[in-house]
């Protein structure tokens, strides 16, 4: 029996705001221990929440880039539940009116394009963190407790890890574009769980499903819903049952394992929060978020693609951060070729920056440093073999390109006579090369040219000499 | 005047108004004529002392000697003011309370295997009867099968109650009755009843809930047991609370005395 | 619609509270929750259709404040009320068992 996989995901996202989303406290990401608190977030008796602006600004934001529908009307909600990360024993949360509803992004897998629909888009506080340790007792950091999230759920659209991927790749590229968060996942400031069930192909009810938690990479989430399908689909083909339950992907044995089973014990009792006014939203209010959302990656590509003359593999790889993004148009506009452009960024500097791992802003190199160096290359000043030299130098210790070029007397040799005279003593020195050519051996061109280079330390123009050292050895 | 100092926004408070106060002093004048002064009908019905009638009629009296115009009214969802406390309250109680875990403040038992048992055992020594019973009423009002019927109903009652007052207000500029359907209780005397209790609220908590001013002032006795006044105005209408009961204090002849002193413990 | 409260009910919910009773207590519990519930069963007679729920006197929108730190709350001064904690971190019983 053939079965096909039924995936959906809740994405976690951690707002970049000043401050918490209900108290004036800090909210950033690697402080000491307890020092970013609140009497609020520690839930001392009598203390009440206090809205953030910005935090709702945020959340409309990203939701708007999803596409979705913004509420004109929105409150919050209490969500009940005892943990030691949770102090109030309560969530502060969106249950019955999110921010964001009914929006959709679109992916592509192997060439063919697809819709995710985003079923909402909630704004909620995030817990604390807690610290297991090896003496059987636990400790409690509330620093992060209260930190603005929003919780993205998309409908149950996704029929392949290959989908997964690809929607997080492009969820995490649009909410990096908008900056309201970092998206890092090794920070937590992207989080996912996904919800997973398979069904015969041709049925139409869901099957049970199974909800994967502790996916760390996109990686990760691609290959725990292999996983967790493969498992299915044994239990189903043995004639088991599938239990609903929640699971977590360990990354050594590459195996999903059962954390608990779900009863109906839980009940989270959400009522309305009364400390906190509605929200009202008004087209003004809208207009302003909207004004300061960017362009974002599918626009960016398209215009790649339609005005740029650009492959969609390069469009696609441009645009997965926004940094590289914003990057490439500034080499454009700075005068580069759009496609060398495009070559050096996906090549040498994509190559520099995993092994420095760095990013673009942490090198020397500027858009206008690249720009000029392709322009060097472009109207035949340098090889592109002296071109990586001056690349290294760029992306190390900036610069312009012209510049380096000449302090390091790197420029091209383009002069007829002065190659004309290199290539003679090449020829005089190798009778042999030019007799193993006259017999058909064209690899001895090959070397001669290659001595020439040497010669030259590389500075001669290479299509001149090879068309130059032809001439002259059809003289001989 | 302490109203003036306490009143205002509180920036730590996001359910505060932010409205300007006035100088509730200013209202001092002892003018009150031609105020519309709403009397419910259900406040001076069944269940009410007659003591507390006749007091509250006299009071009436004299409110009319100085020009208030006095009309019976209805404020027929008032009755329901208990129960959709009681629902109110104990919800809200189960929700605010549960920060109380042993944690980071408050009683933390001794000698704690585990987490839960520190949850447990910190909660179940650390609460009283009657905020257990609150805590667990408001746990089933809340919970998934209850929370439309019960605590939702409630709050749909409560918005019910609060438009009766409003209602009231576009006509008239206060609303008089008594504080409470029986005399005060003595200083130290016991009330086990429960019913006894919350029915000596009915009169007092439709005004708390729909979150409107009320002032008590003292009105008369009845063995010796004062008899309170309830003066109650529209939302931030203080000043006129004031202006009306400062006018009946310096009209009417009663003067409280000092109550009876009852054996036992209220608890 | 009132609710007759029985032992386990009170078990029931008192495990969402976290609180726990004895047998006993439970009993009595029930009995006094029936009392209160006889409250609300005059609810039954409000028609309350079209009634929008009422979750504040005031009823005010976009309260909202600015995203600037300020108050925070001092660790040592935090520590002070904890009973148990290590490296400024509050320290609870084991989780799981």
């Amino acid at each position: 029996m053939n079965f096909e996989t039924i995936v959906g995901l809740e994405v976690h996202v951690e707002l970049k705001t000043d401050t918490k989303i209900f108290s004036p406290a800090p909210a950033h990401f690697g402080a000491e221990p307890n020092m970013n608190i609140h009497v609020t977030d520690l839930a001392y008796p009598g203390t009440l929440p206090t809205m953030n602006k910005r935090a709702i600004d945020y959340g409309m934001k990203a939701s708007m880039a999803l596409n979705c529908e913004i509420a004109p009307v929105m409150n919050f909600d209490r969500k009940h539940y005892f943990y030691p990360d949770n102090p109030k024993a309560f969530q502060i949360s969106q249950d019955k009116r999110p921010v964001g509803a009914n929006g959709w992004i679109e992916i592509e897998v192997e060439g063919k394009k697809k819709k995710i629909r985003i079923e909402r888009v909630h704004l909620e506080e995030d817990a604390g963190k807690l610290t297991h340790t090896e003496g059987g007792y636990s400790l409690v950091d509330l620093n992060r407790q209260g930190t603005p999230l929003i919780e993205i759920v998309t409908e149950a659209d996704i029929r392949s890890p290959e989908e997964a991927y690809a929607f997080l790749e492009k969820l995490k590229a649009i909410i990096q574009y908008t900056g309201v968060s970092d998206v890092r996942m090794e920070e937590g400031s992207l989080r996912c769980d996904a919800n997973i069930s398979i069904r015969p192909f041709g049925q139409k009810e869901f099957g049970t499903k199974t909800e994967l938690k502790n996916l760390n990479s996109f990686n990760f989430v691609r290959r725990g819903i292999a996983n967790e399908v493969e498992r299915q689909e044994k239990i189903l083909l043995s004639g088991g049952k599938i239990v609903q339950e929640t699971r977590r992907y360990d990354e050594a044995t590459g195996q999903t394992v059962l954390m608990r089973v779900k009863g109906s014990a839980n009940d989270y009792r959400f009522i309305n929060e009364p400390d906190l006014s509605e929200i009202h939203i008004d087209q003004e209010w809208m207009d302003r978020v909207r004004a300061e959302i960017p362009e974002l990656p599918d626009a960016r590509k398209a215009r790649y693609v339609q005005e740029l003359d650009l492959p969609e593999y390069d469009a696609h790889v441009l645009t997965l951060t926004k940094e590289m993004s914003d990057f490439f148009d500034a080499t454009v506009k700075a005068g580069a070729d759009a496609k060398l452009a495009s070559n050096w960024l996906m090549g040498e500097v994509s190559a520099y920056l995993n092994a420095e791992q760095k990013e673009l802003h942490e090198t020397a190199l500027t858009p206008e440093g690249l720009a000029s160096m392709i322009k060097l290359i472009t109207d035949g000043t340098i090889s592109s073999k002296i071109a990586k030299k001056v690349f290294k130098e760029l992306i190390e210790n900036g610069g312009d390109a012209a510049e380096i070029v000449k302090a390091k007397g790197l420029v091209q040799i383009s002069d007829e006579g002065t190659l004309r005279t290199v290539i003679t003593e090449i020829l005089d020195a190798n009778e042999q090369s030019i007799e193993d050519y006259k017999n058909g051996k064209d690899r001895a061109v090959g070397f001669l040219v290659g001595q020439v280079m040497k010669a030259t330390k590389g500075q001669a123009n290479p299509p001149l000499v090879n068309k130059l050292l032809l001439e002259e050895i059809n003289k001989r | 005047m302490l109203l003036n100092v306490i009143a205002g926004n509180d920036h730590r408070d996001f359910s505060s108004s932010s409205k300007e106060v006035p100088d509730y002093r200013k209202a001092l004048t002892g003018d009150i004529k031609g105020l519309k002064v709403a009397v419910p009908r259900e406040f001076l019905g069944e269940g009410v002392d007659e003591a507390v009638k006749t007091s509250v009629r006299d009071a009436l009296k004299v409110l009319e000697s100085l020009g208030a115009v006095i009309e019976e009214v209805d404020l027929p969802h008032a009755k329901y003011g208990a129960p959709t406390y009681y629902v109110i309250a104990c919800g809200e109680a189960s929700s605010n309370l549960a920060r109380f875990d042993g944690i980071r403040y408050g009683y933390r038992p001794e000698n704690v295997k585990n987490l839960k048992e520190l949850y447990f055992r910190s909660r179940s020594e650390g609460f009283g009867p009657e905020v257990k019973k609150r805590i667990l009423y408001g746990t089933y009002a809340l919970s998934a099968n209850q929370y439309e019927d019960v605590y939702v109903k409630a709050q749909k009652v409560r918005s019910l109650i609060s438009q009766d007052f409003s209602d009231l207000f576009q006509k008239y500029d206060v609303i008089v009755g008594p504080t409470s359907a029986t005399t005060a209780y003595k200083l130290g005397e016991t009330v086990f009843d429960p019913l006894t209790l919350y029915a000596n609220d009915i009169l007092t908590v439709p005004v708390n809930l729909a979150g409107v001013p009320a002032i008590s002032v003292p009105c008369g006795a009845a063995e010796g047991l004062p008899i309170g006044l309830q003066i109650i105005g529209n939302h931030f209408e203080e000043g006129l609370l004031y202006k009306v009961a400062h006018a009946f204090e310096q009209a009417s002849d009663f003067k409280a005395g000092t109550p009876l002193v009852g054996e036992g413990q209220n608890r | 619609m009132t609710h007759q409260f029985t032992k386990d009910d009170v078990f029931y919910f008192a495990n969402f509270a976290w609180i726990e009773f004895s047998d006993e207590e439970a009993e009595q519990y029930a009995e006094q929750l029936s009392e209160l519930d006889k409250f609300a069963e005059r609810f039954e007679e409000v028609d309350t259709a079209n009634v929008q729920p009422m979750t504040h006197p005031l009823h005010q929108v976009n309260v909202l404040r600015e995203d600037v730190p300020t108050d925070i709350l001092n660790r040592e001064d935090m520590l002070a009320s904890v009973k148990e904690h290590e490296d400024g971190m509050i320290k609870v019983p084991n989780i799981l068992s």
